[in-house]
């Protein structure tokens, strides 16, 4: 079903870009129906605030994304932090608005497990959503690398299970020992059962949010009037979209996530 | 079992109804049963693979969100209580259950449903396959009550309908036999009314317009027809009845006629014999009276003519009576050739008379005792001869008889008459033996005759079990052959009255009677009675007379000093006849003295039989009329002298 309708939105996305409108890139972290029902407004809002002509374009995978995003083919496009840290190296793409909240990644394990300290976690079972989750994956792996010196990627097991949902059911029903995620998603979690099991043992310093970037190819005064619409973003709009309330920003505070990319060579790729 | 026909219908109508419902019901209760049963299997079958299918990639990667979401989405639907998923090291990767009262756990792998507080379970148990490798397992828990729920549903809204279904059939069958039996009840009553030949009012069953209606319509024809057939019945017993009165007086009325014809043939024969009687007589008389030559030569004339007459007569007499039916035969044994010699010699008088020779051919003749009827046979050999002598010229004329054997008892008698006549054509001769017939017309005229000779002569012989037969050449002769069948006798059964038969008597001289005879004539006729008495006269005897039997009567009693010696007694006669007389003489009435007196016949009743009856009233001897002086004589001879012997 999703699938269908997915194909229904590309052909449709492609059919609209002859007529030189906006293409709006969004990472496709979640199903692209709840993606597209949440982001739809949102594009309807900026299309009205700006005139100009706007298309949602979500993509199968979040490696199709990248690969639209590293060529450059979106002209506004949302994504995580390290997709843009590499986007902007590549075609030059500059954020300038993001969600005022910032991203904590936290590592949950069972009550009853007996891990109580970092250097409980050696040689333990680790499951993460995906390997370019932001918060959940890449700031867990950089932190207990940094300040733990556990270096996972080289040393530990661990396993990829899609979703942030995944990794608590899956650390609570013994598929893994300690579980990458984020305080929201754990605490959004209507899995009770599997809720009440776990215990949050660790949480990562606070990152930028996704930023919201611009094709440096894109006029500067619609750059700015995109922007400014952006910033007027009536909070309603967003809360589907979990977020609080949009500020403008600069390249300057992805510098911390610069670093982390270098130090987590597979992490962008 | 003695059921009437509407219960044996109902009953039949009941046991068909019941047993292809039934067999219905079991055939589709089975195929339905099977059926849901598949149903069922095929569910849990298509929902197991179809949550494997579904749970196979989120399993790979241990997507346990998106496997809560299956197996949640999954329990959500219909009769699938709960689901399980594990992996390979049993671990239990997600787990759903849409009601918590019943848990997976407690239920067993088994195929067989479980059913728990009402409600029916199946626990299925499938391996999830990836690319031939095992990744896990899956519970899931089935409910099956809704299903089957259906099912019993069905089966009992089914059987409920079935009730329903033979009830009203019952009612139906009830209805139309009793509708049927009461229609052929009505119909069977009638019918039994009808062959009571009572006449009942068919029910009119017309508005059925079934095979009823049509069995009602031929009942009504069928009672319709058999009146009709009754009607006419009765009509044609009456008229049957009718037609056999009519038949009854029509053979009355035939009866009465034959009656009245050999009546009529008697009197005939009476009546002209006895006139000819005194004809004949009195030539005898005139003949006996001095003549001159010419006058005898007259009378010989006469008498010739008369007894051409009486031969005449009696040729049509016989001719009649045979024609009537009424020729009897007599049976007496007699010799043959003593027959012959006799009616030779008279016959030879005659060809003599014509310059003819007669010649008789007996060589073929051994025995002569036969067992036959001589006076036809007599009549046979007298016609025949006769004939060849009237139609013979000159030269002679041969008889020859022969008998031959057939069996024991039985022989046939051959007699050839040879003449050398004229002659008879060809042609001619088969109707010789016609009645009224004669080879030529012109013959009558030449010859006389009435043409009946040879026509009593074929229907005598035929009579008699024989044939005839005739051959002849123009000019030459012709040879009449005549056969007849006779019975051959042994000389025990050799009859006295051979003796009887006597030679010819002619003229011979009168006897010298006793002086004591003294006769009596009775008859009605006074020619008759003075024929006779003057015949007795030349015979020799004087008679006394009366002219019936009372009158006889009388004149027997009063001649007490010379009593009658012998009567002769005409046979019919006014007042007193004849058999009456006989009969009050025989029983002494005329006195005891005359009661064995001889009493001789002397009567025209000629027929046959009047002999016998003659004879069975009581009288000795019998004469016909015309009176033949010779016979007269000779009975006189015989029973004047017996007379003076006493009688036993």
């Amino acid at each position: 079903m999703h699938f269908l309708l997915f194909f229904f939105l590309s052909t449709f996305v492609s059919f609209t870009l002859s007529a030189q409108p906006l293409i709006f890139g969004v990472v496709p972290q979640q199903s692209p129906l709840e993606l597209v029902k949440a982001w739809k407004p949102f594009t309807d809002y900026l299309e009205k605030a700006t005139g100009e002509k706007i298309v949602l374009k979500i993509e199968r995978s979040i490696g199709e994304f990248e690969k639209n995003l590293y060529q450059g083919n979106y002209d506004i496009a949302y994504m995580n932090p390290s997709h843009y840290v590499i986007a902007h190296q590549k075609k030059g793409y500059v954020a300038k608005v993001r969600d005022q909240k910032n991203l904590v990644g936290i590592l949950v394990v069972r009550k009853d497990s007996g891990i109580a300290n970092i250097s409980d976690m050696k040689g333990k079972q680790f499951l993460f959503p995906a390997s370019g989750a932001f918060a959940a994956t890449m700031i867990n792996k950089y932190e207990l690398l940094i300040d733990h010196s556990i270096n996972i990627e080289s040393n530990e097991k661990f396993r990829y299970v899609n979703s942030h949902d995944s990794v608590y059911k899956g650390v609570a029903r013994g598929l893994g020992e300690i579980g990458g995620g984020i305080e929201r998603t754990f605490n959004d979690l209507n899995d009770e059962e599997t809720k009440s099991s776990l215990i949050i043992i660790r949480r990562t310093k606070p990152y930028p949010s996704h930023p919201i970037a611009f094709h440096p190819m894109l006029p500067q005064e619609t750059q700015q009037k995109i922007t400014q619409a952006l910033l007027n973003t009536p909070d309603s709009l967003l809360i589907a979209l979990n977020m609080k309330h949009l500020i403008e920003i600069n390249h300057a505070e992805y510098s911390s996530v610069q670093s982390m990319i270098k130090i987590l060579p597979k992490a962008g790729k | 079992m003695n059921l009437s026909f509407k219960y044996r219908f109902i009953l039949s109508f009941l046991a068909i109804e019941i047993t292809f419902i039934s067999l219905i019901v079991f055939v589709n209760f089975n195929a339905l049963s099977k059926l849901s049963d598949s149903l069922i299997e095929d569910k849990i079958e298509t929902g197991t693979r179809l949550f494997s299918e579904m749970i196979k990639t989120p399993m790979v990667v241990y997507d346990l969100g998106t496997l809560d979401n299956h197996s949640t989405n999954f329990t959500h639907m219909r009769n699938i209580i709960a689901v399980k998923v594990f992996d390979t090291q049993q671990r239990l990767l997600s787990s759903s259950n849409s009601d918590p009262s019943f848990n997976i756990d407690l239920f067993t792998n088994a195929k067989d449903t479980v059913t728990l507080e009402g409600r029916t379970f199946r626990l299925q148990t499938a391996p999830i396959i990836l690319e031939g490798e095992k990744i896990g397992d899956v519970k899931i828990l089935f409910e099956l009550t809704q299903s089957l729920k259906t099912i019993a549903e069905n089966r009992k809204i089914t059987f409920l309908i079935i009730l329903l279904e033979i009830a009203i059939s019952s009612i139906i069958a009830y209805w139309m036999g009793h509708r049927l039996t009461s229609a052929l009840n009505q119909l069977t009553l009638c019918a039994q009314e009808i062959s009571d030949e009572k006449s009942p009012n068919i029910p009119d069953l017309s508005d059925r317009n079934d095979e009823l209606t049509i069995l009602s319509n031929t009942l009504q024809l069928m009672q319709k027809r058999i009146d009709e057939r009754n009607k006419n019945l009765t009509t044609a017993l009456h008229e049957s009845k009718v037609l056999n009165k009519e038949l009854h007086a029509a053979k009355e009325a035939a009866e009465a006629s034959t009656r009245a014809k050999s009546q009529f043939l008697a009197s005939m024969s009476h009546e002209i014999r006895t006139p000819m009687n005194g004809v004949m007589g009195m030539l005898q008389l005139l003949e006996y009276s001095p003549l001159t030559d010419a006058q005898r030569n007259n009378v010989r004339i006469a008498q010739s003519s008369a007894n051409s007459l009486l031969g005449l007569i009696n040729d049509i007499l016989d001719f009649s009576k045979i024609e009537a039916g009424k020729m009897d035969f007599e049976q007496i044994t007699f010799d043959l050739h003593n027959e012959l010699d006799a009616f030779i010699e008279i016959m030879t008088l005659k060809a003599k008379e014509k310059g003819l020779e007669l010649v008789l051919d007996t060589t073929q003749l051994p025995q002569g005792m036969i067992i036959s009827d001589p006076g036809r046979l007599r009549q046979i050999l007298t016609n025949l001869v006769s004939n060849a002598i009237k139609f013979t010229a000159k030269g002679k004329i041969a008889l020859a008889v022969a008998l031959k054997k057939e069996d024991p008892t039985h022989g046939r008698l051959y007699i050839d008459v040879t003449d050398t006549g004229i002659g008879i054509a060809q042609e001619k001769i088969d109707s010789l033996f016609e009645m009224f017939t004669q080879a030529d017309g012109s013959t009558t005229r030449q010859y006389g005759g009435t043409g009946l000779g040879l026509a009593i002569v074929k229907k005598l012989s035929n009579l008699m079990g024989g044939t005839v037969s005739a051959t002849s050449t123009i000019k030459e002769g012709s040879t009449f052959s005549v056969n007849i069948l006779v019975e051959l006798a042994t000389s025990s059964t050799v009859h006295k009255e051979q003796e009887v038969s006597k030679s010819p008597i002619i003229d011979q001289e009168n006897p010298v009677w006793p002086s004591t005879t003294n006769i009596l004539l009775v008859d009605d006729d006074p020619v008759n009675k003075m024929v006779a008495e003057e015949l007795l006269k030349v015979v020799g005897l004087q008679t006394h007379t009366a002219s019936n039997g009372a009158e006889a009567l009388e004149i027997l009693k009063a001649a007490q000093s010379k009593p009658y010696t012998l009567i002769f007694m005409d046979c019919q006669m006014p007042v007193m006849d004849g058999y009456q007389t006989t009969h009050v003489i025989r029983n002494g009435e005329a006195g005891e003295q005359y009661k064995n007196i001889p009493i001789i016949a002397m009567t025209a009743n000629a027929m046959a039989g009047d002999r016998e009856k003659c004879l069975f009233w009581g009288m000795n001897d019998y004469i016909s009329k015309p009176i033949d002086i010779n016979e007269l004589q000779n009975a006189l001879k015989e029973w004047v002298f017996a007379a003076k012997e006493p009688l036993l």
